[in-house]
């Protein structure tokens, strides 16, 4: 083991495994939100497990879930609107999250492109970052929007009305 | 004209872009992998910009 695998070790136990938890169970304004921090940990987690074990085909699959998993969460959005209008989530919890994706982000994703060097790799890790942090944000206006229909029934957030 | 030159111009720019991500996402680069990266990169450059035609003004 190394200093790679032992960090997406951590991640995985301490990061995936509690958001895990709260995407099964409680209410939706808890598992939404924590659906989007579990895929963007695991994402991670895969990216951290390439790196210590020198199997550059497992940043395929982070590749993969940084696409996939905020999109995940933005169809669950849709799918809960009633749920999350009626119980909104706390606009500080999401703030906290979002800031916990940031810093996840930012903690794995540097150090593998020093560990990386230039070139395509860096490039695609850096990729995989961006699109990491884009989707968490992009997740969270929608969860959040989602909430403001339940402050204004009737009058449908920005991003969530079906006139278009 | 303009509008068309406009269409045109954006789709290139987002012709370059998409292949030049494609070559940064593959593994080996070879001349297959640039023929096939221009092509997937032209159709996802039409999308694009349909996507973005759809989200913005029309």
């Amino acid at each position: 083991m190394n200093g790679w695998t032992a960090a997406g070790t951590a991640l995985l136990l301490c990061g995936f495994a509690p958001a895990a938890c709260g995407v099964a169970t409680g209410r939706a304004r808890r598992r939404v939100p924590a659906q989007n921090v579990a895929t963007t940990f695991l994402s991670l987690v895969f990216l951290l497990l390439s790196q210590g074990f020198a199997r550059p085909a497992y940043v395929d699959t982070a590749l993969m879930l940084s696409v996939l998993g905020p999109a995940g969460t933005l169809l669950f959005v849709r799918l809960l609107a009633d749920q999350l209008a009626d119980h909104p989530p706390g606009q500080r919890w999401l703030r906290v999250l979002t800031a916990v994706n940031y810093v996840a982000v930012a903690a794995v994703v540097l150090p593998l492109c020093v560990a990386t060097g230039p070139g395509r790799a860096m490039v695609k890790l850096l990729v995989i970052g961006v699109l990491l942090a884009l989707g968490c944000r992009v997740a969270t206006r929608a969860v959040q929007a989602a909430a403001a229909m339940g402050h204004g029934r009737g009058a449908p957030a920005e991003g969530m009305s079906d006139d278009r | 004209m303009t509008r068309a030159l406009a269409a045109g111009g954006e789709l290139l720019v987002w012709w370059a872009a998409l292949t030049l991500l494609w070559i940064m996402l593959i593994g080996p680069v070879d001349t297959l992998e640039w023929v096939v990266g221009a092509g997937a990169g032209l159709v996802a450059a039409a999308a694009a910009r349909g996507a973005r035609r759809a989200v913005g003004d029309r």
